[in-house]
This record gives structure tokens, sequence and C-alpha cells, in this order.
């Protein structure tokens, strides 16, 4: 093979071909067809274009390199001369550099076909702006719920996206904000939800914005993504209502069934049979069980549906611990054990819904009389915490000081370690627990109603010797302060 | 002292006779009703010592009712006694004017208790 001189003035007829394949490379063309017409015009017997590493096809007599990764081979008639045929070959390299390039951009936008089907497919409405604010992508799914056709927004600066938005009387200006927001930041990935009316339909869309790196860690642009989260919205709702109606239309039967039995009880006691006595006492209970389940069931469901309205206020804990234990009197006598009030004098006032903690402390009272063998001691503890270092060890990490800790503590069968790891998970059941009743409904709701004040609920058990139930609370916002004394001069 | 007046007015019947029952036996003069119109008619017609009602009524459900007496002058003390038993229920009820709430199920000794609480003020 020869070396390649430079031509310094390229003939005019080459120079026109150039023009011409430059054109047809620009606007496309195979790239089989340009060597065709650049084969003819040299006079060549062919022309390929083969990888740069590959072994020349038999026959050939030229190679031209380097086209990216490419090469020409050229197989010449024997009259024509290599080197002169080289020179000319040389004026039409950049041709093929276009061409070349240009049908990986074909590549890459196949890619970026392919990238968008599948976006499209996932039927969520996204938006993708790139890092210099330009609506880089958008799903059909987005021009569904905005009503902008996509052909408006992409390639278009954000703002015309932002305003065109706004000018939608029926979107939320939730939506023009979150992209006002963060158009600029490439940091934070943030989510929420919002209502829309679209084709004249209510939705409810769930949203998450993220900004998006490479691999290579350069950063892609910004993703906006909406999620069609109606029909999710209306089975919950529906879930409620439905708890609600149910929960409703069997208070009123179980109204007569408790009501009556209670009335035959503190009317006619004296005169009953005691077998009568003992059959209407349990009748009683039962009613009473049923009612326990019904509400418990009511507040998870509130729990779930972020529906629980919960009213802090100043208050005064051994008053509703109080409350609570007058209340559970007649469960202590009839289980024959002894409840024991250690509260520390003097608490500070905490900052909770009354009727919400008298129901935590209900719970772990009731829980302490079920698994308490008969006659058992039951205690309640209350402490005013002040530094983490009064805190018991088993206490979370993420626990709060100063707070008020209120302890729950009972002599009754205890909890195994595997169940002391599952305890607050709703519907849990230990083995014990299967056989005295209950759904498993108690601790959760212990527990989201705790982390609502926030505080924290944990257990300490040993088998066999009983268990503790402790739980913190926040001091009043006033309380949190402590006037020290003046120092002596 | 008189025997106290107590108007009732709840549409199922059993608990009707039951809150009718746990009264008597305490001492009460009970006037019953299941409709709601009806209720709101005697109470203006025989001014009661003390309202009960359930929320959940014919004609005129009780929030109406106790807004109506509640708008006049010298009106009794109202207590709502309801299977509705959802904190804003509560609220509602005690918005519309009612001086105390009680959620069904109920026992003897808790209605007497509302009701002796709502007679002394």
């Amino acid at each position: 093979m020869d070396a390649i001189p430079i031509q310094p003035q390229p003939a005019r007829e080459d120079l026109q071909l150039f023009h011409t394949l430059s054109v047809l490379a620009a606007a496309g063309h195979p790239i089989a067809e340009l060597l065709q017409l650049l084969g003819q015009h040299l006079g060549v017997s062919s022309i390929d274009i083969l990888p740069a590493s590959a072994a020349p096809p038999p026959g050939t007599r030229l190679v031209m390199a380097p086209l990216s990764h490419n090469a020409l081979y050229l197989t010449l008639p024997p009259d024509l001369d290599a080197a002169a045929t080289a020179a000319r070959l040389s004026v039409f390299i950049p041709v093929f550099t276009l061409a070349t390039t240009r049908s990986q951009n074909v590549d890459v936008s196949e890619e970026r076909d392919r990238f968008e089907a599948v976006l499209e497919a996932t039927n969520d409405a996204i938006v993708l702006l790139t890092p210099a604010g330009i609506v880089g992508l958008v799903t059909s799914q987005f021009e569904t719920f905005t009503g902008i056709p996509r052909h408006q927004i992409t390639g278009h600066p954000v703002s015309k996206l932002i305003h065109l938005i706004a000018a939608q009387p029926n979107l939320n200006t939730q939506m023009v904000n979150l992209f006002q927001a963060l158009t600029d930041n490439w940091i934070e990935s943030l989510g929420g939800e919002f209502e829309i009316t679209s084709d004249f339909q209510h939705r409810v869309l769930v949203w998450y914005s993220l900004p998006v790196y490479s691999q290579g860690g350069s950063l892609v642009g910004r993703v906006f993504a909406f999620r069609d989260a109606t029909h999710e919205r209306d089975v919950d709702r529906m879930q409620t209502e439905f708890v609600a109606l149910v929960s409703h239309e069997l208070r009123t039967p179980l109204t007569s069934v408790k009501g009556f039995s209670d009335l035959i009880l503190e009317s006619h006691f004296s005169t009953l049979h005691p077998d009568v006595r003992e059959y209407i006492e349990i009748i009683a209970i039962n009613a009473n069980r049923i009612i326990d389940l019904i509400n418990d069931i009511l507040d998870i469901t509130r729990i779930d549906s972020d529906r629980v309205d919960l009213k802090p206020c100043r208050c005064s804990l051994p008053a509703i611990i109080e409350q609570v234990t007058n209340h559970l009197e007649y469960r202590f006598k009839r289980h024959r054990h002894t409840l024991l009030l250690d509260l520390q004098a003097e608490l500070p006032l905490v900052w909770v819904d009354q009727t919400r903690l008298a129901q935590v402390i209900t719970n772990l009272l009731t829980n302490a009389i079920k698994y308490t063998l008969e006659p058992g001691h039951i205690t309640v503890r209350a402490r005013f915490i002040q530094t983490s270092e009064q805190l018991p060890p088993e206490a979370p990490r993420n626990q709060i000081v100063p707070c008020v800790m209120v302890m729950v503590e009972d002599s009754g069968i205890g909890i195994s370690p595997e169940d002391q790891q599952n305890l607050f998970k709703r519907f849990y059941r230990t083995e014990k627990s299967r056989l005295i009743g209950g759904i498993g409904l108690g601790l959760a709701i212990v527990k989201a109603f705790v982390e609502m004040h926030g505080g924290c609920v944990w257990v300490k058990s040993t088998v066999g010797q009983g268990s503790c139930f402790s739980f913190s609370v926040p001091l009043a916002p006033q309380e949190s302060y402590r006037l020290l004394p003046e120092p002596e001069l | 002292m008189a025997t106290k007046r107590i108007l009732v007015a709840e549409d199922e019947a059993h608990i009707l006779l039951l809150i009718q029952r746990m009264l008597e036996s305490a001492g009460y003069a009970i006037r019953a009703t299941m409709n709601g119109g009806e209720a709101l008619r005697l109470a203006q017609q025989e001014h009661p010592d003390l309202i009960l009602l359930d929320i959940m009524l014919p004609e005129q459900n009780g929030l109406q009712i106790c807004r109506n007496i509640k708008s006049e002058p010298d009106a009794p003390p109202i207590i709502l006694i309801s299977a509705l038993g959802q904190q804003m229920d509560v609220e509602a009820g005690l918005a519309a004017g009612a001086d105390d709430y009680i959620i069904k199920p109920f026992s003897p000794r808790s209605l007497i208790e509302h009701v002796e609480r709502a007679l002394r003020s």
C-alpha cells in the first residue's frame, strides 16, 4: 500500500461532488449510496466502509483511515494510479465522517424512541427538564392531565410551560408552584398530592420530582412525574365510609344488648337466680368486647386515612391516669388484681390530647389485666425525665428529653423476645393472645397515638416475670423551661 | 321537689324502651317519641326539664331540632344520644347547641350521671 500524498488543490469536479455528497449525507442518505456515487466518480472497482481493525478484503489496494472507528477499503482497476486516487479521495473524507456520525445519531434517536415508548407505557405524566431549563421531554399523559399540547412546550423554556399551566383555570396552582419552586433546584427530591379537574374529570394527582444524574455523575435534568391516584383515593374513602357505616349499624343493636343486660344486673340483681346472673354477666362482658373491637377498628381506619385530629392541650397526667383507673376499677376487682399508682409528685404538665392519651393508658392497662394471672399486681408509674441519663437503657435512642415517662408494669406471663419484636404491629397476636381474644390492634393504636404526640413507646419483659410497657409524652410548652434559683452573691 | 320531666326522642323502639326504663327506675317522668317533628312540637308545647335526642330521626334530625330549640330563650338542656361516635360528630353536636353528647352504647349508670349533671346545671 502507498503513502498518501497531500494534494494542495482539489480538482473542480471533485469539489462539486464533495458538495453534492455533503448535502446528501446531511439529509440522511444511506452511506452505501454515497459510496456508490463516489466510486463511479473516481472510477474504482469497489469501495466499502468497514471497521478500521478489519482485515482488508481480497484485492484491496487502498485503505483510507481513520473515519472514527472505520476505514474506506478500495479495489482499483489495474490502470488506476493508487496514490493519485488516494489524494483525490482525501477530499471526501469529511463527507464520510459526517455520514458515519449521522448514522450513529440515528442509533441515538432510536434509543430515544424506545426510551420514550417505555415512559409512555408507564401511563404517568412525565416532564423532563434539561439543566438549561428547557422542557426536553413530555409524555402524552401530561397532555391528557393538563390539556396543554406537547408540541407547545417540548423544546421550549420551562417559563412557557409555567405560563401555560397558570393560564388553565382548572389546574391547581400547586402545579405552577412546584414547577416554579423546583426549576433551579438540582438537589432536592420532593413529592406530594393535589387535585385538578381535567377532561371534565376530577383527578387526584400524586407527584414526585427529583434531579437525575447519569452514571458518570453528570446532570441529566429534573424529572417531574404525575400519577393519577383518583381511583386509589376513592377506594380509601369508600373503605373509611364503609367502616364508619358498619360500626354505626352495629352500635345500634349493641346498645340494646348491653343496655338491657346492664339494666337487669343493676335493677334486678338480688332477684336473679345465680345461674341467670352469671349468664347475663357473660352477655354483658361479650357485648363490651364487641364494642371495644368496633372502636379499635374505627380508630385504626382513622389512623390509616390520616383523619385523627389531635387536639393537644396542657394536661395533668396524674388526672388522666386516675380517670382511666377509676373507669377500669370494676375490671381490677373482677380479676382480683391490685393496682398501685406511683406517680412522681409535682410532675410538670404535659402537652397531649386527653382522649387519645386516656385511650393509650386504657389499652395498656386492659392488656396488663388480661395477661396477668389472678390475683396479680399492676403498677402505673410516672416520672419526669430531665436528662437522657435518667432514661432506662432500653429506651429508644430518638427519645426526646425533657419528657414525662409513663410505665405500666404487670406481674404477668411475660412476652418472648420474638413477640416483643412484633408486638406493636397491627393484627399481630401472640400464642397467648389468640387464646384470650382480641384482634391485635390495641398496641398498634397505642404506638400510633403516642408517636402522633411525638413520643416513643417500648417494652421490657421477661417470660414468667412480667412486662413493663413505657411511653413518653412531651411537656406542655411553658414547662420546657425551668427557672434556676438565682446564684447567691 | 317535683318529678323532673324528660322528653326522649329515639326512633329505635328497643333503645327508646331501654332509655325509658333506665330513667323511670331513677325516678324521672318520661315523654317518649320516635319522630323528629313530634319531638320539636312536644318540646315547644310541654317545656320539659331536659331533652334527650337521637341524631338520626325521621322528619327532622336531632341536630336541626337542637338548633331550633336552642334558638329560643329559656331552652332546656339537651343531651344528644347517638351511635355516631367520631370526634367530629361530637363536635357537630356541641356546635348545634347541645349541652352534652352520649355515644351509644352506654351503661345505665353513665346515662343517669349525664342526666343528673345536665339537670343540675
